[in-house]
């Protein structure tokens, strides 16, 4: 396992400075007064019950939902101006288009290393490809369309493909909602390999369970008096539990199951 | 053959053949951004286009040209804006250019009337040797962007979301690929014509999709049914003596049906190496090892 990547891009600088944020839809405050900061290196779970704006904070950390004010810095730079992409390895829950037209796992794994600096570059980075398939243990999928994966298949398939992009920040929005077991704990193993690598991680869940001994940090957000952050520590069973953020039932053992080695990959 | 004695039928088989290849391009990337009937409204708008030139004496694929590219930049624009009134918007464009289309053209006067029809379902007599010289160029230019910028379009319209978090400029793609379906409905004007432009770019999609699993081989495959309904549609709307258009498209539809009765055995037959590679993995596999 090589950590030479991630090394290369530690910076003594905040991944993500967040300052008084807040997001409006249509006159309702989703997000409010939001500051956060979050270190290299951190794995935090952002917490909350449905409609308490988890995502909408994340989307909003990217950029991919307006502020209606505050600021974001990523790696140091304002969200307007930041350029360096390739270091972040976002993961939705599903991909907006699939199946539209056939798209094979290996075709949505290689895009992640499609911008426009690769405009020209015609090699298809397949060795990046490969080891970011083999992380996920998908490898044997590779040509199969996308949309005959079950859920958490695909959501694998997707952090593959923020690995094979070389990213060393990952923001994956409800990695675990809506999967099995099985595939929890296999997420859990992907995601520990991520902590393992010295990436930064910031999971958006309601199920801390499968994820209890990564977290290094918890964000819960609610509709509080001075805000939308609830609580911001660490993940302390009691804390959570007492803002409903800690799940039982959900509760598995990544400690126990074997770690699979994943790498962080040269872009 | 005999059909290529005819230097008229030649231009009309080399123009179709431009199209064939072309239409599937932009198709593959159409039917992924769930905008299959985009071409249909291009060539209302390419029609207006048309009528103009008619009106003013000018040739008719380049106005055409200059109308649907100027169309797909507004489209584009009001779409960015909003996406219900941009639903709203595209409609009032689409009927705005059929009807200004067959307007202009009758207020013409003349012979443009009856060339109406050469432009709606395609002719076989009409491709002149500049109108080839122009779709050679635009089918040039329409290849070597999307060598260019296809990988990037192909993100946008996987999800525009993960596009832009990888620095790719969502509106600009966006709108590049609706300006190139503009140039190649113009691509298609002359031999499918304006009302089934469309269905080339798409159907030729539709029955790769049937045999593939990836993007790439259904871009392949497609312009592989692109071509041959081309060719083989210009053939047989000249021995039927009908508008090659209709006969294109009703070559590419059956073309569609013989691939979704291919697509049975073929799925089986995945599924049945599928299945033998996974008992053979099973077979290999360390008892109580994690792979």
């Amino acid at each position: 396992m090589t950590h030479d990547h991630a090394l290369a891009h530690t910076d003594t600088g905040a991944v993500f400075s967040v300052a008084r944020a807040c997001v409006t839809f249509d006159g309702d405050c989703v997000v409010d007064e939001v500051d956060l900061t979050i270190a290299t290196g951190e794995f935090v779970a952002v917490l909350g019950e449905n409609g308490t704006g988890k995502t909408t904070l994340v989307r909003a950390m990217l950029g991919l939902t307006p502020l209606s004010h505050g600021s974001v810095r990523l790696h140091g730079a304002p969200l307007e101006s930041f350029k360096d992409w390739g270091r972040i390895g976002y993961v939705p829950q599903r991909l907006l288009s699939s199946g539209a037209v056939p798209t094979s796992v290996r075709e949505v794994v290689a895009s992640a290393l499609w911008g426009p600096r690769a405009r020209f570059r015609r090699s298809l980075h397949a060795a990046s490809v490969e080891r970011a398939l083999r992380d996920v243990e998908l490898w044997d999928r590779r040509d199969d369309r996308l949309d005959t994966l079950s859920g958490g298949q695909q959501r694998r398939v997707l952090i593959a493909r923020a690995l094979a992009g070389g990213a060393d920040t990952f923001v994956l929005d409800e990695p675990t909602a809506g999967i099995d077991t099985e595939s929890q704990s296999r997420l859990a193993l992907t995601l520990r390999g991520l902590k393992e690598s010295g990436a930064t991680v910031v999971v958006v869940t309601h199920e801390i369970g499968a994820l209890s001994d990564l977290v290094t940090r918890a964000l819960v957000l609610g509709r509080g008096e001075h805000g939308s952050v609830l609580y911001d520590g660490p993940p302390r069973r009691e804390e959570l539990a007492h803002h409903h953020a800690w799940h039982h039932s959900e509760e598995l053992a990544p400690a126990e199951l074997p770690v699979a080695p994943v790498t962080l990959l040269e872009g | 053959m005999p059909l290529l004695q005819y230097d008229f039928l030649q231009r009309a088989l080399v123009a179709a053949a431009i199209v064939g290849l072309v239409a599937p391009i932009i198709g593959v990337f159409l039917v992924q951004r769930r905008l299959a009937l985009l071409g249909d409204g291009m060539g209302h708008v390419a029609l207006a286009g048309v009528g103009i030139a008619f009106l003013f004496g000018t040739a008719p694929v380049p106005t055409a040209l200059v109308a649907a590219a100027v169309g797909a930049v507004v489209i584009e624009l009001i779409r960015a804006k909003s996406r219900t009134a941009g639903d709203l918007a595209l409609a009032l464009i689409f009927y705005g250019g059929i009807a200004g289309g067959v307007m202009f053209t009758y207020l013409a006067g003349g012979k443009s009337s009856a060339a109406l029809n050469q432009y709606l379902f395609g002719s076989l007599s009409t491709v002149s040797t500049t109108d080839l010289a122009w779709l050679a160029v635009v089918a040039l230019v329409v290849v070597a962007v999307i060598a260019t910028f296809g990988r990037e379009i192909f993100v946008m319209a996987l999800d525009p979301d993960l596009a832009r978090t990888q620095g790719i400029r969502v509106t600009a793609m966006s709108m590049l690929l609706t300006v190139l379906a503009a140039l190649t409905v113009v691509i298609g004007m002359r031999t499918v014509g304006l009302l089934l432009v469309s269905a080339i770019m798409i159907v030729p999609v539709a029955a790769a999709q049937q045999l593939t699993r990836g993007f790439r081989t259904t871009a392949m495959v497609g312009i592989v049914v692109g071509e041959l309904s081309a060719v083989l549609g210009l053939v047989s709307s000249y021995r039927l003596d009908v508008p090659p258009g209709p006969a294109i498209v009703m070559v590419a539809l059956l073309m569609f049906g013989l691939c979704s009765a291919l697509a049975v055995p073929v799925r089986r037959r995945r599924a049945h190496s599928a299945a033998s590679t996974a008992d053979t993995a099973a077979d290999n596999e360390p008892s109580g090892v994690h792979a």
